[in-house]
Order: C-alpha cells, then structure tokens, then sequence
C-alpha cells in the first residue's frame, strides 16, 4: 500500500515537473509569439507610413501617372492625371481619394482609356497607335508633345518608360502626362524675337546693299547719287543704333550687364539731360521746376539715368508732333523719389499699355508710321530701373499725351554688394552741396575738380587764405579742401584756427592737402584728414566722401620715430581712445580712431 | 503696257524697288499700306504686284490671300519679299497662294532679271 502511495506520489511529481515545464515552454512561446506581434504591428506600421510617403510624393508630383502592368491593364492612376484630365467620364469609375489602386472591378480596356485621353488632341489616331504597339513593348521610351484644342487649349507632353525595378524585376509601363503649355509660349516667344530681330536688321540693311549696287551698276544723276548715300548713310546708323540697343537688352536681361551705382542728384542729372533737348523739338517747351530744396541723393548708375531720361525725352518729342510743353517733375514719396516726363501728344490707347514696353513694339497707326525708331528704348528703360529695383509706369489718355514715370526706392546707405568702396556711409547727403578749394597752384585746383567731378558737389576755389574766410561766412560750405602754403599773409593753419573759432564754420570738415608731412599734432583734431602730396585720386575721394558722410572717425597725422609707434598707442589707450587702424606714409604714422559720438567738442 | 504695284511701308524700300525697276518699260504704282494696295489692285489690275509681309494693319500675306481669293484679281502674280528667310516663311509664303518670293536684302540686279521674266510669262 504504501509502495503504491509512494509511486502516485512519484507520479503526480513527474506530472507536475512536466506540467510546470510545458508551462514554462508555453510562457516562452508566448513572450515569443508576442515579440512577434509587435515586430510584426511595426512592420505594418512601418510599411503602411511607406505606403502613405510613396503615395504622397507620387501624387504632389505634379505630373500625371499611370501605370499599366505586364497584361497591359491599367492598375494605377494618380490624382494628377485626374486633375489633368478630370473633364473625362470615365472618371467616375476610379476609387475614391486615397487609395492606391484602381478597384479590381472597374472595366475598361487600355484602349478605350487611351482613346478618352487622346480626345480634343491633334494627331490622336498616330498617338494611338503609337501608344498601343507600347502596350507588349518592353524596352522603348517615347515621348511627344501634343497640341490639345478640345476642351481645353494647352500642350501636354507623354512621356512612356517600360517600368523596371533595380533587380530588374520587369513591373510592365509608365505614362507620365504633364502640361507644357507655358514651356511652349516661353519657346514661341524667342521664336518671335529671332523672327522680329531678323526682319529689323535686314531691313536696314536690303537698303544698304540695294542702294549700294545701284551707284555701282548704274549711272546716276548728282541729286540721285546724293539721296542714295544719305540713305545709305542713315539706314547703317539705324542699324548700328538697333544692335547696340539690342544687345544692351539682352545683356541686361540676362543679368551681365554692371551697373556703377553712387549717390548721384537726380536733380543735376534731369538737368543735363533737359539743357541736351533744349532746341531740338520744333515747337517744344521742355520745363523743369527744380524748386525741390533737400532731395536727398539717389543710389544709381548715373550713366544709366542719364540713358533712361533721354529715352523719356526723345519719346515726349517724337510722339507730340504738334508740339507743346514737355514737363519733367522730381518728387519724393513713400521712400521712393519718383521722376516723370509729361508731354501733350498723341497719348496711348489703354490696351496697349502694357505691350508698350515689349521689345521692338512700336504702336502702329497712320499718325505714328514715320515715327520710326527702334522699338528698343522703353524695353531697355525697363530694365534699367528694374535694375535698381524701381519700376517704370504710363499714365495716359489716348489722345490727350502721356505721362512717363519711374520710381526708384531712396536708400540710407550703400547696399552690401558693391566693390571698392570700404566704408559704409550711413547719413543721406543733401544735394547742391558746395565745397571750397583753398589753393594758390592752379594746376592743382584743376586736377582736385576734375578727380571730384563725379561727387556731385558744387566746387569753388580761392587763392588766399583770406578769401576763403571771406567766401566761407557767405556761403554754406559742406566741406574745405586747404593747402598749407597760399598766397596772402595766412597760411593754411590760420585759415583752420579761424574757421574753428567761427561757431557757424567750426564743424565743416576740412581737408590739408600739402606737400609737407603733418607737423603739427596739436591741430589734429581740428582737421577731418590730412593728404600728403602728391596722392592718389582714389585717396581724394575715399577722403571726400568721408567728410561728405559725417564720418565718425578720427584721423590722427603724427610724424614719429616707428619705434615709439608702441608707446603712442598705449597713451592713446590710457585715454581712452582706441586705434581702428593705423598706416605709414613716409615718416607720419597716420592713426584712425574709434571715436564716439561727442567724444571731441 | 505692263503695270506693276510696289507695296512696302518702309519709304527707302519702296524708293529702292521703284527705282530698280525704273530703267524697265512699266509703269509703276506704290503704296505704303495693305488697304490702298487692294483698291489699286481692283483699280489699275496690275500684272505684278510685289508685296512685303511685315507691315502694320494688313501683312503682306493678307494681301495676298485677298487678291488670290478674288476671282477678278487672281491672275495677277504676287511676288513677295520676305526678310525673315527662314524655311517656315518660305513654307508660309507657298501657304499663303503667293507666286513667287524673294528674300530681303535682295540684289536689285536679281529683282530685276526676276520682274523681266515673271512679265514675259
């Protein structure tokens, strides 16, 4: 009996053993099974994010397509390629937004999906064809652009690719539909320029070569020999002025052409150009009112302006052949100075005035036929003054003259990009500005107008030193340039000391341009920079427009040893004052200072 | 007497046509613009009219097209000047029913031979 207990005992401890066993074997497929699960939620996950980012990209795209498997069936369409041809009823038969795939039940043949699309399109029954021999094909690429009249106007380029994966696993073909129609426009217009360009430099020149073959092979009358070569002569001028007008604006258009932008008056600039027209109108007035005091100075090529008024100038006369008055207005608003040319002709028809400043438009009437010109002048204006990030207007009513305008923004200082100049001036200059040359050499007054002849400013010269005292309480002076050595009692330090002690001169800057080296430091501070001559013109003006810009810099001229160059600087420093940067010229350590507003009264 | 009509908005080109064609036996007529061209076509019914394309209003090839269309008119040979030379005008021309072209700039000892046998014709 007890054998028997003993052996159940036994037995059920087995079990037991067996039965915690499986447990534990079952515990660890479980862990196992659900290690799996979650690999296999993250693949989904993983593969569903795939899914949705490939399905993205394909239909942001922006060109329509559609893939057709090995059978030749239709098995995806994107939202492109509905939006592109969205008009087709067969549209009705395509899964909902977002899904993938076409729905297996959806029954249309290729052809009959191919016939739909090519509907409205010229040339459809070749496309066809060609389309359906691609169906079995398994290497050609095609593509074609194809005009579409119906039901909408616009070109469309299909492209076909057989469909391989890099294993090159054979997936059967892509069609790719996109809208070319802008690239098409883009392509008719250069057609239409060469075309134009063509017609206008052979017309010139069908004279040229015609004309010149008649004096050569005929005899001629004096007066007919005469009328020849005058046209001859005139219609290379034309020519000459249409090439170079051309290629102004195409070298502007494509980004080539250099601007030399400055601070120029726009005031002396519509100045120059109104005394050039003065007398060539019959029976024209031109009129400006410079009666704008303080119009800050513009940032612009000057050259350039000068061009752009000309155009303004020639096209008021031209085109008000009746003559009248021609009025040029410069004004301020907005941040923008704004310069208009008014004239009282023939005036611009509303539909035109946006073709106005197409390349070679001239507008074509009896009135305006014989006008002639190139077509080119208000294309290049255009350019100009978007070049310097202005904009060029019409306000016109035909019949009554026009008004040209531009606008170009006012800046405070000298944008980033351009090379050569090194200090950043910060305050707007007003025009009109004098400047008094103090120098007895008059070789000297010459060479210092003709370097500073493009800043602008209004120079007067004096001989003595007592002139100049005299001249500087009678005038507003923006700026002295003294030499040391003048003819009168006063030298040029006198002339500083007086001018310092006057409260209505004290802060103009001046500038001593001698042939001695500084010797004198006490005065440093008085002047805004000391020129050794002989300089260099780059260093006149770099000067100038300094002194001109109210420059917080401080020069110090101080003729030492280089060896107590150190010491000076550590005196400067327990001064408080601090060296930008310093330069030798000869034996006077020249040192800029960082100088604070205020620092020197 | 054969009559011929030059039609070209550029003054010197007319001048330079109207004087080649000079030392020739005809008379010649001229204008300026496609319109006038029409009325001294059905007026004057020239043997030749020699045509430019560009030109404002009507073009060459309008003018063409009118004078060909009409059956009064169509007998009479067009010869048009093209500046642009390029085979699409050249196609262009053919389209628009004209006779014969000449492109520009043109010898006018060649416009001349051209004349003298499109008028034996």
């Amino acid at each position: 009996m007890e054998n028997e207990i003993i052996k159940a005992k036994k037995q059920l401890e087995e079990a037991n053993r067996r039965l915690q066993k499986k447990q534990h074997s079952l515990k660890e497929q479980n862990a196992i099974i659900e290690k799996l699960n979650v690999r296999l939620k993250n693949e989904n996950k993983r593969s569903q994010q795939q899914k949705e980012t490939l399905q993205a990209i394909v239909d942001s795209i922006g060109a329509g397509i559609v893939m057709m498997d090995l059978k030749g069936e239709i098995i995806f369409i994107n939202e492109a390629w509905r939006d592109l041809f969205g008009y087709l009823y067969f549209n009705k038969g395509y899964n909902s937004k977002g899904n993938f795939y076409i729905d297996d039940n959806i029954d249309f043949s290729t052809e009959f999906f191919f016939r739909e699309m090519l509907t409205g399109m010229e040339n459809k029954d070749k496309i066809f064809n060609k389309l359906i021999s691609l169906i079995h094909d398994r290497d050609s690429k095609y593509s074609v652009d194809i005009e579409q009249l119906s039901p909408v106007r616009r070109f469309i380029n299909l492209y076909s690719n057989p469909c391989m994966s890099h294993a090159g696993r054979d997936f059967g073909r892509v069609f790719i539909a996109r809208d070319i129609s802008h690239q098409k426009e883009v392509d008719r217009l250069k057609l239409e320029l060469v075309s134009t360009v063509s017609h206008e430099l052979r017309t010139p020149m069908s004279s040229i070569l015609g004309f010149s073959e008649l004096i050569l092979t005929r005899k001629l009358s004096k007066d007919r020999y005469k009328e020849y070569v005058e046209i001859i002569n005139s219609e290379a001028r034309r020519l000459t002025s249409l090439i170079n007008n051309f290629l102004d604006i195409q070298r502007m258009e494509s980004g080539q052409q250099v601007f030399n932008k400055q601070f120029n008056s726009m005031s002396q600039i519509i100045e120059e150009v109104v005394r050039l027209f003065e007398g060539t109108g019959d029976n024209h007035l031109i009129i400006y009112n410079n009666s704008k005091k303080n119009m800050p100075q513009i940032y612009c090529d000057r050259d350039k302006m000068l061009q752009v008024l000309s155009n303004l100038l020639s096209n008021a006369i031209k085109y008000s052949p009746d003559g009248g008055e021609i009025k040029v207005d410069l004004t301020a608003e907005n941040g923008y100075a704004k310069v208009s040319v008014t004239d009282q002709g023939l005036g611009i028809p509303e539909y035109i005035k946006d073709k106005i400043f197409t390349k070679f438009y001239r507008i074509d009437n009896d009135k305006r036929r014989d006008i002639g010109g190139t077509g080119l002048g208000l294309a290049i204006c255009k350019e100009i003054i978007k070049a310097h990030g202005g904009k060029l207007g019409i306000d016109s009513t035909y019949g009554q003259g026009s008004t040209f305008y531009f606008r170009i923004p006012l800046l405070d200082s000298i944008p980033g990009d351009i090379e050569g100049i090194e200090e950043i001036c910060t305050s707007s200059v007003t025009n009109n500005g004098q400047l008094l040359i103090v120098e007895d050499d008059m070789t000297m007054v010459k060479l210092i107008k003709e370097i500073l002849k493009n800043e602008c400013i209004e120079m007067h010269s004096v001989g003595s030193g007592e002139e100049a005292i005299k001249l500087a309480t009678e005038h507003d002076y923006r700026l002295f340039i003294l030499d040391i050595v003048l003819k009168g009692r006063l030298n040029g330090w006198d002339v500083v000391k007086e001018l310092k002690n006057n409260p209505s001169t004290a802060d103009i800057p001046i500038i001593i341009s001698s042939i001695y080296e500084n010797k004198n430091d006490s005065s440093c501070t008085d002047i805004s920079d000391y020129l050794v001559k002989p300089f260099k013109p780059e260093q006149l003006i770099k000067v100038v427009k300094k002194a001109l810009e109210g420059t917080l810099d401080s020069k110090m001229a101080v003729n030492i040893d280089k060896e107590l160059e150190e010491e000076i600087l550590l005196l400067l420093k327990n001064k408080g004052m601090s060296a930008k940067s310093i330069e030798h010229s000869g034996d006077t350590l020249i040192i800029t200072l960082d100088r604070e507003e205020g620092f020197f009264e | 007497m054969n009559k011929i009509l030059v039609v070209d908005d550029e003054r010197a080109l007319r001048l330079l046509v109207v004087d080649t064609l000079e030392i020739g036996d005809y008379e010649i007529f001229e204008t300026d613009n496609g319109i006038d061209a029409l009325e001294i076509a059905k007026n004057k019914k020239p043997n030749l009219i020699i045509l430019d394309v560009m030109m404002p209003g009507m073009t060459g090839y309008e003018v063409c097209e009118h004078i060909k269309t009409n059956p009064d008119l169509a007998h009479i040979k067009i010869l048009i000047l093209t500046a642009k030379g390029q085979q699409a005008d050249r196609k262009a021309a053919k389209y628009a029913l004209a006779d014969y072209y000449l492109s520009k700039p043109f010898s006018p000892m060649e416009l001349l031979l051209m004349v003298e046998k499109i008028i034996e014709d």
